[in-house]
Formats: C-alpha cells, sequence, structure tokens
C-alpha cells in the first residue's frame, strides 16, 4: 500500500513537472524571438554587408550595427526574467489557484522547484539559441579558433547570469508578495537597490558636499557611468544585479566579440579574458542559486491567506519605501537648481510624498497606511542625517588638507581641457572625445606629478581654497591626488570651482613641473628621451593589455632627432589656425623639414620661457593665432588606473604678439599668412559675456564654454546650420556694429577663448558669406566697444 | 478519518477560529454550519492543509495534512470560489486532475457527466455557476478520494441536481469508506445528507453533535397559565430562550429537560406542551446573540 501511494505520487509530481513545462514556455519564448531580432538577425545583415571585411577579425556582434542593443539585450534578459517569474509563479498569489495546488498531494517544495526547473530550461533555451546562431555565423564566416569559442562562452555565461538574476529574485519577491503587482514591485525594488542606493548616495554627496573621497570622474549619466572608472556605483558593480556584468573595461565585451569596426583588424590578444572576470558572473549564478533557496523556504513558511491580499509583507514593503524614499530624494537632490538648504528641504517634502505614494499604491487602505506613516519620521530622519553629515564634509573629513611634510607627489586634472580651444573647428567638436582611446578606457585627464615643495605648496593652497570657497552654481569637475610619504593616496574630487579656484588652477602651469616638462619635452635630446622613456619597444605594454596596440604604436614610430613633442606625437595632425577656426591648407609637416620642425620647436621654447605660461590660458596680449598640436595620448598608470597624462600632449598654442621668435620664424617661412582672417566682415553682434553666460545656467563650465563658442566658433558654413539654434538663443540681445572699421578693430582684440572671465564680451563676427564666429572680447576692451 | 486537533488560525491580529476539534468519521457527512465569517472557509482550508494553524493541526488518519503529499492524495478540496486553467473545458480538467490524482476514474467520470448531463468538450468559462459545481464535484468523486471537503458545494444547484448531488454523496459514503464534510448556510440541506452537524459562532464549534441527538437535545415547552404572569417566575429553570405573550410563555432547553418538565408542571400552569426543533430553528436559537425589534426598526420617527 505504501509503495502503491509512493508511486502515486511520484506520478503526481511528474506530472505536475509537466504541467510546468506546458504552461512556463509563453515569457522565455517572446524573449527569445526578442533575442533573435536584436542580436542574431543584426549579425547576419553585417555578415552580408560586409563579408569581404572580416578576414582575420573575429565577430560575434557587430558592435558598430547593434550598438543600442548591446544595452537593449540586458535589459530584454532582465524584463524577460522577471516577466517569466511572475508567471511562473503565478498561482502564489492566486486565491483559487492556492485552493487547488496546495490542497493537492504535491509538496509546496516540488511545486516551486518544477516551475523553476522548467522556467530555467526555457531561459537557458532562449538565451542560448540566439547565441549558437550567433558563434556559429562566426565560425562560419571566420573559420575556428578556440579564443572565439572562451569568448563565446563567457558572453552567453554572462547574459544567462543576469536572466536567472531577475528570475530568481522575481520568484523570491512573488513568493512573499500578495499579488501579482507586489511580485513586480518588490522584484524591481530587490534588482535596482543598489544602483538606487549607490546613485543616489553618489548625486547627494555632488550636492553637498564638494569636496569628496573620489576614485575618478564621476558619473552624471547612464553613459558616463558606463564608461567611467570611478564612482561608489562604479565599484560596486560586482555586487550590483544589473550591472554586475556591464563592465566596459571587459576586454571581450569591448573588443574581441562586439568591436571589430571601431579599429580596424581585430587583435588576438584583446579577446583574451582573464579568470577575474568570470567571478561577477560566477557570483551571481551562485546569487541566483541562494535565492532559489530562500524562496523555497518562504514559500514552505509562506502563509496562504495573504494570497491576493495588499502589504501583507511588511518588511518588504518598508524596503520598497525605503528605496522609493530615497530614490525620489536623491533625484530631487540632483535636479533642483537651488542651494543646500533649499534643496534639502524641498527634497525631504518630495520623498515624503513619494513615500505616502509608494505606501498608498501597497496598502490601499486607509488602516494599513497609518502605522507605515508612523515609520515616515524614521526615513525623513535618516536623508536629513545624510545631508548634514555630507554638508559638514564627512564631518570634516574630506575636507581635510594634508600637510605638506606629508605629501610625495601631487596630481591635479586639468582644470581646462585643451581641445577646448578648438572645440567648434574640425580638430576636435564639442563634447565629442571621439578618438576612441578616452571612450573605452574612461580614464580621466590628469597632469603631474608635482613634486617639488613649492609646487605641492601651491596645490596645498589651491586645495584649502576650494574647499573654503562658498559654492557656485560654477560645476567643473576637478580632482586632486597625493600619494603621501607614508603610502597612502588621499584623493579628493570637487564638483564646484570659483572663478578665482579656477585661475588658481590654471596659474600651476607656472609650477616647477610643468616648466620642467616643457624643458623636457620641447628641448631634451634623443639620449635623455630614451633614459626618460625607455627605448622604443621595451615599455609594450603586457600582452592582452587593452593599450597594448595603441602603446606599441606610440614606441615603434621612428621620428628621431626630431624633439619630444614631435618624436611622440603625430606630427601630420599639425596645423596653424586663424581665429576663425580655419586652418593652414596643409599639415606642418609638409611644410616643415625634420630640421626646419627643430628650429621652430626652440622658438616656441624661448617665447614660452619669456612669458607667462598661463596665457596659454588667460592671454592678455593680442592672439595673433593658434597652432594645434594634436597627438597620441601618453598613458601612465597610476595605482592600477590607467590615465591620460595630459601635459602637452595634446594642446594648443597661443599664438601672442609677444611671442617674438615664434612670429619671426613664422614671418621667415611665409607661413604667418595662416593666421590672416581671408573673409569680409557683414556685421559684428556683441553682448556682456555674463549676460550670455545666463542663458547656458546649470550646464558646467565647460559646457557653457562649449555652447557659448565652440558651436558657432568654425566660420565654415555647414557648422552654422547644424547649430543654428545655439545661435538664436544665446545671443538674442546683442549689440550690433556694422562698421567695417570699427569691426576689424573688436577682431583684432578678440581671441578664441580657453578661459574666459565674466567681466568681458561675447563677439559674434558675421561675414558675408554668411558664415558667423564667436569670439572673446577681454573686459580691458570695453572702452573700444562703449565709444562705438 | 478527518481531524481537527485544537485548531486556532489567526490573520494577523484577528483571529478567525479558536481551539476548534471535530473529527469526520469514515463513512461519515459532517455538515458544518455557521454564519458567513464564522471561520467555516478557515476550518475547511486548515483541514485541506492550505493554512497552516496558528496551533493545533489537521489530521487524515493521524497524520498532519500541512504540506503532507502522503495524505493528501486521499483528499479531494472543491472549494467555495472555483479554479479552472485558462480556456479549459470539463475534458482538460478531467485531464489535470487525472494527472495529478493517478486513481482518476475516467470511466466514473464519464457516467458522472452523463448523470449532470454536462457537455465535456465545451468550456467551463461558458458554464453557469451551478454548472460549474456541478463539474467540480464530479472530479470530487472522479479521483475516488476518502477525505471530501466540499465548501458551499450546494450553493448555485438546482433543487434537482442538489438531490443528486446528495444522493450521490450518500451513496459514496455506503460504498468505501470515505469521510466528507460540507459546509453550508442550508441547515435543512445539511440535515438531509450529514450524519453529524457542527455549528461555529464566535470562532469556536458550539455544537458538535450526530444530527439524530441534535433534534433531541432541544426542547421547546409552550407553557399556558390561567393569569398574566412575568419572566421572574422562570428564573430558576435552567433555559435559553423566554418568550412571554400574555398569559403564555415560551422557553427552550437543551440540557436538564427533565428537571424542567418537573419545575414547569410544579408552576400550576393550565397546559404544557413539548416539541422538538428543526436544524434551522436550532441554528436560529444558537446564533442569536442580539435580537432586534424588527417592529421598530423602520419606525424613523
Amino acid at each position: 500500500m505504501t509503495s502503491q501511494n509512493s508511486s502515486m505520487r511520484n506520478k503526481a509530481s511528474i506530472y505536475d513537472l509537466r504541467y510546468s513545462f506546458k504552461t512556463t514556455f509563453a515569457v522565455p519564448l517572446a524573449l527569445l524571438v526578442l533575442l533573435i531580432i536584436s542580436l542574431t538577425l543584426p549579425q547576419i545583415e553585417a555578415l552580408d554587408r560586409r563579408s569581404g571585411m572580416l578576414e582575420g577579425g573575429y565577430l560575434l556582434f557587430d558592435y558598430r550595427n547593434i550598438r543600442s542593443e548591446i544595452f537593449l539585450i540586458p535589459v530584454l534578459l532582465y524584463i524577460g526574467g522577471i516577466l517569466t517569474a511572475v508567471s511562473s509563479f503565478n498561482f502564489i498569489n492566486s486565491t483559487k489557484a492556492t485552493n487547488v495546488f496546495l490542497s493537492m498531494n504535491i509538496k509546496r517544495k516540488t511545486l516551486l522547484l518544477n516551475r523553476f526547473f522548467s522556467s530555467a530550461v526555457y531561459l537557458f533555451i532562449s538565451v542560448t539559441v540566439p547565441f549558437c546562431i550567433n558563434l556559429f555565423n562566426t565560425i562560419n564566416a571566420l573559420g575556428y579558433n578556440p579564443a572565439i569559442l572562451k569568448a563565446w562562452l563567457y558572453m552567453l555565461f554572462g547574459m544567462l547570469a543576469c536572466v536567472y538574476t531577475a528570475f530568481s529574485v522575481t520568484m523570491f519577491a512573488t513568493v512573499i508578495a500578495g499579488n501579482k503587482f507586489e511580485s513586480c514591485l518588490y522584484s524591481v525594488a530587490f534588482l535596482s537597490a543598489p544602483s538606487v542606493i549607490t546613485i543616489g548616495v553618489e548625486w547627494v554627496m555632488n550636492k553637498f558636499l564638494n569636496g569628496f573621497i573620489c576614485t575618478f570622474a564621476r558619473a552624471e549619466s547612464l553613459s558616463s557611468l558606463y564608461l567611467d572608472k570611478g564612482g561608489l556605483f562604479l565599484n560596486t558593480r560586482v555586487i550590483n544585479p544589473l550591472f554586475f556584468f556591464s563592465n566596459p573595461n571587459i576586454n571581450a565585451y569591448n573588443n574581441g566579440l562586439i568591436n571589430y569596426s571601431s579599429y580596424g583588424e581585430f587583435n588576438l590578444k584583446t579577446l583574451k579574458i582573464n579568470a577575474a572576470e568570470y567571478l561577477p558572473v560566477l557570483l551571481w549564478l551562485l546569487i541566483s542559486a541562494g535565492f532559489l533557496f530562500i524562496a523555497v523556504r518562504a514559500f514552505n513558511r509562506r502563509k496562504v491567506e495573504n494570497s491576493g491580499s495588499n502589504g501583507a509583507c511588511r518588511p518588504a514593503a518598508a524596503f520598497l519605501s525605503a528605496i522609493v524614499m530615497f530614490g525620489a530624494f536623491a533625484v530631487s537632490v540632483h535636479n533642483l537648481p537651488l542651494k543646500k538648504l533649499p534643496t534639502l528641504i524641498i527634497s525631504i517634502v518630495i520623498s515624503a510624498v513619494a513615500y505616502l505614494v509608494i505606501n498608498a499604491v501597497v496598502y490601499r487602505n486607509k488602516k494599513d497606511i497609518v502605522p507605515a506613516l508612523k515609520k515616515l519620521p524614521i526615513g525623513i530622519g535618516a536623508v536629513v542625517v545624510m545631508s548634514l553629515i555630507l554638508i559638514t564634509g564627512g564631518l570634516g573629513y574630506t575636507n581635510a588638507v594634508p600637510d605638506i611634510d606629508d605629501v610625495e607627489v601631487a596630481y591635479v586634472t586639468s582644470p581646462i581641457n585643451d581641445k577646448m580651444l578648438f572645440g567648434g573647428t574640425r580638430v576636435s567638436g564639442w563634447g565629442s572625445n571621439n578618438d576612441g582611446l578616452t571612450h573605452i578606457t574612461g580614464y580621466m585627464e590628469m597632469t603631474g606629478g608635482f613634486t617639488s615643495e613649492n609646487d605641492i605648496r601651491e596645490i596645498l593652497s589651491l586645495h584649502e581654497s576650494i574647499t573654503e570657497a562658498e559654492l557656485t552654481d560654477q560645476e567643473m569637475d576637478f580632482c586632486i591626488i597625493y600619494r603621501l610619504k607614508s603610502g597612502k593616496t588621499v584623493r579628493r574630487g570637487f564638483r564646484y570651482l570659483s572663478d578665482e579656484n579656477i585661475k588658481q588652477a590654471l596659474s600651476l602651469a607656472n609650477s616647477d613641473y610643468c616648466r620642467d616638462v616643457v624643458k623636457t619635452k620641447f628641448m631634451a635630446t634623443d639620449k635623455e628621451l630614451d633614459e626618460l622613456y625607455g627605448v622604443p619597444g621595451e615599455k609594450e605594454a603586457e600582452e592582452g593589455d587593452v593599450f597594448s596596440v595603441y602603446k606599441k604604436d606610440i614606441w615603434s614610430k621612428n621620428y628621431s632627432k626630431n624633439r619630444w613633442i614631435f618624436k611622440y606625437t603625430n606630427a601630420n595632425t599639425y596645423y596653424l589656425y586663424n581665429k576663425n577656426g580655419e586652418k593652414s591648407e596643409k599639415p606642418l609637416s609638409d611644410m616643415l623639414t625634420e630640421e626646419d620642425y627643430t628650429q621652430f620647436v626652440g622658438c616656441l621654447y624661448e617665447d614660452f620661457q619669456k612669458s607667462n605660461l598661463s596665457e596659454r590660458y588667460l592671454p592678455s596680449k593680442k592672439v595673433i593665432g593658434i597652432i594645434s598640436l594634436s597627438s597620441e595620448k601618453e598613458i601612465t598608470h597610476f595605482e592600477d588606473v590607467w590615465f591620460q597624462n595630459n601635459s602637452f600632449n595634446h594642446f594648443a598654442v597661443v599664438i601672442t604678439e609677444d611671442m617674438k621668435s615664434t612670429l619671426k620664424y613664422l614671418n621667415n617661412k611665409d607661413m604667418i599668412k595662416y593666421f590672416d582672417n581671408t573673409k569680409e566682415f557683414a556685421e559684428v553682434k556683441i553682448m556682456p559675456f555674463s549676460d550670455a553666460k545666463t542663458k547656458v545656467y546649470n550646464y558646467t563650465y565647460e559646457e557653457k564654454l562649449g555652447r557659448l563658442f565652440c558651436m558657432e566658433i568654425n566660420a565654415e558654413s555647414d557648422t552654422n546650420m547644424v547649430e543654428s539654434n545655439y545661435k538664436e538663443d544665446i545671443l538674442k540681445d546683442y549689440t550690433r556694429f556694422t562698421d567695417k572699421a570699427k569691426i576689424n578693430e573688436l577682431y583684432d582684440a578678440s581671441y578664441q577663448f580657453a578661459y574666459v572671465e565674466d567681466e568681458g564680451y561675447i563677439a559674434e563676427y558675421v561675414f558675408t558669406d554668411g558664415s558667423t564666429v564667436r569670439l572673446y572680447i577681454p573686459s580691458s576692451y570695453e572702452n573700444l566697444i562703449k565709444n562705438y | 478519518m478527518i481531524e481537527a486537533r485544537s485548531i486556532t488560525k489567526r490573520y494577523g491580529d484577528f483571529t478567525a477560529i479558536e481551539d476548534i476539534t471535530l473529527t469526520v468519521g469514515p463513512s461519515s457527512i459532517y455538515g458544518l454550519a455557521g454564519y458567513n465569517g464564522a471561520g467555516k472557509t478557515t476550518l475547511i482550508k486548515t483541514l485541506a492543509g492550505i493554512y497552516k494553524p496558528e496551533s493545533g493541526g489537521a489530521y487524515i488518519d493521524g497524520q498532519n495534512t500541512f504540506d503532507n503529499n502522503t495524505v493528501r492524495d486521499r483528499l479531494f478540496y472543491v472549494p467555495d470560489e472555483l479554479f479552472f486553467l485558462p480556456y479549459a473545458t470539463m475534458d482538460t480538467m478531467a485531464k489535470f486532475y487525472r494527472g495529478y490524482y493517478p486513481d482518476f476514474s475516467a470511466k466514473r467520470y464519464e457516467k458522472l457527466k452523463k448523470v449532470f448531463e454536462l457537455n465535456g468538450s465545451k468550456r467551463l468559462r461558458s458554464f453557469s455557476k451551478g454548472m460549474k459545481r456541478q463539474a467540480e464535484i464530479i472530479f470530487a468523486l472522479s479521483v475516488k478520494p476518502t477525505v471530501i471537503l466540499l465548501d458551499e458545494s450546494f450553493d448555485g444547484l438546482d433543487p434537482q441536481k442538489r438531490s443528486i448531488v446528495k444522493e450521490l454523496l450518500l451513496e459514496y459514503i455506503a460504498e468505501s469508506e470515505v469521510s466528507i464534510l460540507i459546509s453550508s448556510h442550508n441547515l435543512s440541506e445539511l440535515s438531509d445528507v450529514s450524519d453529524h452537524i457542527g455549528l461555529i459562532k464566535g470562532k469556536a464549534l458550539i455544537v458538535d453533535s450526530p444530527t439524530d441527538d441534535i433534534s433531541e437535545r432541544y426542547r421547546r415547552f409552550c407553557v399556558v397559565f390561567d393569569k398574566e404572569i412575568n419572566a421572574d417566575i422562570f428564573e430558576n429553570i435552567d433555559r435559553k430562550g423566554l418568550k412571554i405573550i400574555g398569559k403564555g410563555a415560551q422557553l427552550i432547553a437543551s440540557e436538564d429537560l427533565e428537571n424542567i418538565r418537573d419545575s414547569l408542571n410544579q408552576m400550576n400552569p393550565v397546559s404544557v406542551e413539548e416539541n422538538t426543533l428543526s436544524l434551522e430553528e436550532i441554528f436560529l436559537f444558537e446564533m442569536e446573540d442580539s435580537t432586534y425589534d424588527f417592529s421598530e426598526f423602520f419606525n424613523e420617527e
């Protein structure tokens, strides 16, 4: 009898498994179709289109053509995982269904595990099938290579970890929730909690804490978070269920699998996947198993009478409320363009409203909301305490400036990107570092290290004045890093810099370090350079290093008999520019011999030595023109993080009227003509710079300059067309001059900005061919304008 | 045999049933009565092993039913709110139950379909409430359980189908040692089919008795005197209900009937009449906590 009963029970369990397979396929099937559409079809199209170009490359996905889908695929996986769990375990929250399933001859554990198993199998198929097709296509097109298989497996496991994480977390949420809506809410809350907390804390820190402990650049948007190396969010990504597989530094993800087209032929070395890169994947597969375990336990103990009820699981409802409340607080703090106190007060009100709304949504009746409301003061207290701690600089911790005797070396970010000088020209567009390198690695441009006592004192003084300054709305990311003699590192990031702070930072161009760099880079001999930088080839990065290709290129180029500035930079991109942003027809390399370069650099160095180097940013003399020296980046390694050393690698030399040697040299070579304006003026529109600046309120300092100048700086007509909207917006209340002689006089006094002060003017010169250029007129020429 | 042993079930702070003990023996039908919200469904779901009680337990043949598949293959629960698979027909639901209950008798299922004149290939969604109940009862009898729990299962059935169901249940217990528990508001229906009656009131089981005994236990005494009387004269009599109209009095008692009878006779009444109560009357008598004066109910002045 007993064995007969046991056999009956086994039959029931087997039937339940079959029933689970019959009823859980719908969402995974939809996911399979969507993945084929977004992942496989683009690859097939890409293979069709560019089959002749694939030799030597490895293409699992075509990054260029499915770029948006690369972000879409994880989103699909998470939504697919959530919906699969909600539909598979739907019976838990249905009173009618539990009446049947929980009174039948099958244990709760078996019911749950059967549905888990069938859903997990379907999800596996949904994700694996498109990947298999992609693998087949890749091997078919490019030939088999074990590296492809390794990378494929890595991506597959990563994507499976994503889908299983969403699925198992939602399964747990469904088991503790009272209804379907709640299970979705709790699931989203659990999955997004680490992101909400880390991004929220960063946002609140940004607002309330000027000097914060930074790693490297902080994030402002999802895309920059993705690219960035630093920040709380990025540093906790491994334990973040939504972003553990979004590490942009994973070689395979960036290069091996998806990035065939961006950098030409694919490099096998970059396909290498470190064992460490599997860790987040394995970790989250394990966590998914952990969620299954606790879901089974929770289901065994579940009070079935909660099915169909609202807010039955008080801890989950409280967690959801806390996440929503803090999220609303952080979003509000991040977006309110107000001072700290009003921001804090309004954000508390908004977060309290969010708390009330989410509790109303969860409980849906007054009786249950009232006890929840009693906990609101706890939430408000928590955000107030957190804000106060931040407002006081982490109780004084983040505003602390090291002692000069303790500092060994210091690094700072360049307060103004050199490229800004050419923002509107074709040299580099505003806001787009399309050199690839920056985008892949996300390093921050640092200058350093400053080691002399004078330099360190200057930096400490700058640090102190930043921490003491009243916060302004002038946003500018700025970072100071000290390596102390004790071996420790102190990193401080700053969000807001006053005009005085920026000027002080710019004056670091006069530091011993910068002067030394100028000297070295302009005047050092080949031998000295080799001693400094090593013999070409010796410093190649290790195999598999993401920079290997670039470093190798830099070091293997043969520019002997040239100074560093030409030796380690790409001389054929040097041009002369006039103030309209129009460049010489040929690069310097076509106009000068190698011997000429040496002389030319000598002249530049002579002038640099005589002048104050901050003239690069704040020229007090008339600007004649600009020489753009774009170059390969020098990449340095600091504390396991690669970053670009910005010192004179990619910069523009502003040629002012006092740079006699350079001007004489250019005159002799008949190159000074490239600085001339070749166009005829129609009119000039002028307005105070401070007025124009208010029109671009709420942008960072660099963005402001970009919007005011870079958009319009180029006299080429197509640029004008593209950016005409900005033109109309910003220069609305201008003063117009049409007298040609006067315009010429004003034009002589104008220059491209690098750093501009509020006192000056913004001038838009309109040429007879319809093109325009925007330049800055310093306040010292105020009389010239007022006399008109 | 199914037993409730001191079951207490709470929903948060609210106690739905408290310390309920009952037994449904083999070849027995237990009728469970009680007001709406008295806790009948809670008790049945606890007996079915769906709810876990805060204390006590439900047992089938001595084994706890909560999450216990070793005993629940002998149990079938017909809930008040019926569950059918989406777009299911009777035949697909039969297939579903056959999967979970390997003893499911297809032969019996076909026969019962004919008895109730139900179309097995028609979608259950299109069935009336009564037809859905009939279908569920067919499934319950087809899986051949030894314990059947029927929650308000006569609701929505026409008199003919009700009669068929009763006969089928009686036949089924006669044929095998089945324990059936039926909850209903309809006492006369329960008295027709049950051999045992339980009454839930105020979270507790206040009546738990064989159906035959229950009528015997309650008596209505109608006493007539030759002069007008007041309630004081019945002070020493252990009675539950008392109504005085002029020279007459009506009282209901359930215990110590012999003594009551003697006490009434000693009052020298003109006449003493003694009647048994119907189950309906017992139900109303036991359930009435407060009595409204309905004559005043609509008088708004």
